[in-house]
């Protein structure tokens, strides 16, 4: 392999699974459709699809929490609203990860459009996400909650969110190449 | 599920945690109308000379008048405050973020109404907002307003009753005759708080000595109680941010120097606030160049304690020596009322002693609006104190001449002459769009055919190293409707008897008294030692309008450089950082509180 080709196998494999030195880590994530979901107190559930873009302060996470950033929100409902962070907020998603994938984020400022727009703060939003190996990546998140309308019943917010197919795409190729060259340099030490 | 409903529904917002919580909100998202107000008092500091406090042999009898007002054995040694926050189905549910604010210069809890609500709805119910009122507003007597605003309020306004209130406070003379019935009335009496009937119970100096013992120690001690029961409601690793707007930028400043342990140990007032919010004030500053001894100290609270001459003030008795204080905020609450009620038609307040004969009466000549009358007094293009005021629009349907050359008036300001035919004056709100601006206007107006303008420009910005100076494009961007209800509303606008007499012994160590030696008299020790977070939010057309107002504060704390923000909403008068409808600074004061949430929610949650 080229070694200008394996510099960028590694630097995709590396901002893929945000790396393993201990510096701030843009994750981008899909929502996975089918499980996530506006549930009406009556009514069919719509679906979410969509992505939301993370600025995670240290991965991998040491013994102590780190920050947890929502940096960018991307997400349509099946019956037309988009959601997205709200452009008038400096800082519309500041959160904090545990160790343990638990997360806050004490207000979220969101944006919703279908026609008009409306700004939304979302209080207290909690979640949890799941690391991939040596916690240096996040391979999931999860969060849910409940959106009282008043006259309207309580709409349940699900999200489940995952790497987005291209990234995974990426990071799989990568780790696939990088592996394939491993073993050929081995084969070749051997020789 | 139809898209529109859903869309409606999130509109709705109040969105809780994990499906834990659950908020709501109708349709439409969160808006400062569904904000609540409430105006509470908790016991305060027990001050051991404050009648109440049941010291024997230290506390003070209450004078007649105070019982009057109070009942005879009032108690008052409490700290009240204005509570804005969004009622949500959950009672557990609490905010994670609470503001305590200290008013200004014979201010209380109302002008921050508008930011308040702003804050609170900005932040969907996840912050609060607490407004404190100090001590001696709980000395006013409201009997009049009271039964003013009581028949107003009736399905069938009742102009009578509000004459009887008027009656109540301003007597009438052979020149005023209110409700114009031909006859010279008796003061209107009403029932008071020992079972008589009497009028307007205005307090005397000698009526309040009480007030010696009420100082920076007492007040602080006070708050101290406010934050340590926001701190109950936010927890460990919420925020409790403290501040102040104007004076009470330099009251906020103290409460973090101060030093709450009497003895040797440290107390620090800073060290249980997460964050320093100065609105249009520049902090304490170094205080007199010559600082009182303890002997000089001890002298003067006791003269303030036992004279028996009014001419020893503990209260400040008039406004800018001119304007009787008590009077002006009586007067103020039943304008509001006026305004509120009888929107339009001529001012009643005119028909008053507050008016006919008065310096208000020279000021603004004119028949005038019964709002119009406020707007006035707060307008910066119009009022005698236009350094203390706002942008709340102008009166321009008649002739305004340049005022600049009355005494005490510093800054260009218009007085409003009669319209030609002789109407009443009327007010023209901040988002009128036919305000006068300048040009084609000018802005030095002349009698006899000029209306001057609203909007000026003052100029580029200076840069942060320059002396502090007003610039920028005047905006006008506060409703004064909004601020008719505050000047009779609990934690109203006017303190009528804001204490001065130990205050001022109090600040003339400005930003350390260690050089009095006695920390159970005054402990602005720490002020050197101060490290949270500092947000400064200025007007460019106010008091404290470039980054050079806020130097010397910052240069003598120990918080660092990335901790110390400044923002100046270009454009605002000194009133309009928190009166204004669409808060320029509302972003700045956002993101400021959520970095300070995130970095305290790192310790742990």
């Amino acid at each position: 392999m080229r070694p200008l080709l394996r510099s960028l196998l590694a630097l995709a494999l590396v901002a893929t699974f945000a790396g393993p030195a201990a510096a701030a880590s843009i994750v981008t994530l899909a929502l996975d459709p089918t499980q996530s979901s506006l549930v009406p107190a009556s009514g069919p559930a719509e679906t979410l699809s969509g992505t939301l873009v993370l600025r995670v302060g240290a991965l991998p996470l040491g013994g102590s929490n780190t920050t947890f950033d929502v940096i960018g929100l991307a997400v349509t409902a099946s019956g037309g609203a988009t959601i997205g962070l709200d452009p008038d907020v400096l800082d519309p998603g500041l959160g904090v990860l545990r160790p343990d994938g638990a997360w806050l984020v004490p207000t979220l400022f969101v944006r919703i459009t279908q026609g008009s727009s409306v700004d939304l703060a979302i209080p207290d939003l909690t979640g949890s996400v799941e690391f991939g190996p040596g916690a240096a990546s996040i391979t999931r998140l999860v969060t849910s909650f409940g959106i009282d309308t008043g006259a309207g019943g309580i709409i349940t917010v699900n999200v489940v969110a995952v790497p987005e197919p291209g990234t995974l795409l990426l990071a799989a190729t990568a780790v696939t190449t990088l592996a394939l060259y491993a073993r050929r340099a081995r084969a070749e030490v051997s020789r | 599920m139809n898209a529109r409903i859903l869309l409606s529904a999130l509109a709705a917002v109040a969105v809780a945690a994990t499906g834990v919580t659950i908020a709501s909100c109708p349709p439409g998202g969160v808006t400062e109308a569904m904000v609540q107000r409430a105006y509470l008092s908790v016991p305060g500091y027990a001050e051991p000379h404050t009648p109440g406090s049941g010291v024997v042999g230290t506390e003070m009898a209450p004078a007649t008048r105070v019982q009057q007002i109070l009942g005879p054995t009032p108690t008052l040694n409490r700290v009240s405050y204005a509570r804005f926050w969004l009622p949500k189905p959950d009672p557990n549910a609490k905010p994670r973020t609470i503001f305590v604010l200290v008013p200004g210069f014979i201010s209380g809890a109302g002008p921050f109404g508008p930011l308040a609500r702003q804050l609170v709805a900005q932040f969907n119910g996840n912050v609060e907002v607490w407004v404190i009122d100090r001590r001696p507003n709980q000395l006013e007597d409201r009997r009049g307003l009271e039964h003013a605003k009581a028949a107003l309020q009736q399905p069938t306004p009742d102009v009578n009753g509000f004459y009887e209130g008027l009656q109540f406070y301003f007597p009438e003379t052979l020149s005023t005759d209110i409700d114009q019935d031909g006859a010279i009335d008796p003061p209107y009496l009403l029932p008071d708080a020992l079972g008589g009937m009497s009028s307007w119970v205005k307090l005397r100096q000698n009526d309040a000595r009480f007030m010696a013992y009420w100082g920076v120690d007492t007040y602080v001690r006070d708050w101290k109680i406010l934050v340590e029961a926001a701190r109950a409601v936010v927890g460990p690793q919420g925020l409790v941010l403290f501040g102040g707007h104007s004076m009470g930028t330099t009251w906020a400043s103290v409460f973090a120097a101060y030093d709450f342990d009497p003895g040797p140990g440290v107390d620090a007032g800073y060290s249980h606030i997460d964050g320093i919010l100065l609105l249009e004030g520049g902090g304490v500053g170094a205080g007199s160049a010559t600082k009182p001894t303890l002997a000089e100290y001890q002298a003067t609270v006791n003269n303030l304690a036992t004279a028996t001459v009014n001419t020893v003030q503990v209260f400040l008795p008039s406004f800018f020596g001119v304007l009787d204080l008590a009077t002006l905020g009586a007067g103020a609450g039943m304008a509001g009322l006026d305004g509120v009620y009888r929107a339009g038609q001529p001012s009643l307040l005119q028909r008053t002693t507050l008016y006919v004969g008065s310096l208000i009466g020279l000021i603004y000549p004119p028949l005038l609006a019964s709002e119009t009358l406020i707007g006035l007094f707060l307008d910066e293009d119009h009022s005698p104190a236009a350094a203390l005021a706002g942008s709340f629009g102008m009166s321009d349907d008649g002739d305004n001449q340049d005022f600049t050359s009355a005494p005490l008036v510093t800054t260009p300001i218009y007085q409003p002459l009669d319209r030609a035919d002789e109407l009443p004056r009327q007010w023209k709100n901040f988002d009128d769009p036919t305000l006068p601006t300048c040009p084609p206007n000018d802005p030095v107006a002349v009698a006899g055919g000029s209306r001057g303008c609203a909007i000026r420009n003052n100029g580029p910005r200076p840069a942060p190293t320059d002396p502090a100076r007003q610039w920028g494009e005047e905006r006008e961007v506060s409703d004064l409707y909004e601020m008719l209800a505050v000047q009779y509303e609990r934690g109203d606008f006017i303190e009528q008897y804001f204490a001065s007499g130990r205050p001022n012994l109090d600040f003339q160590f400005g930003r350390d008294s260690s050089s009095l030696g006695d920390e159970s008299l005054l402990a602005i020790t720490q002020n050197a030692n101060v490290n949270v977070p500092v947000l400064c939010l200025g007007g460019s057309n106010g008091l404290a309008p470039s980054e050079k107002s806020y130097a010397t504060y910052l240069g003598s704390i120990a918080t660092p450089a990335s901790d110390q923000e400044i923002f100046i909403s270009e454009g605002y008068a000194h009133l309009d950082v928190l009166t204004a409808k669409r808060n320029a600074a509302l972003p700045t004061l956002t993101s400021w509180v959520n970095r300070l949430l995130q970095r305290k929610l790192l310790a742990g949650f």
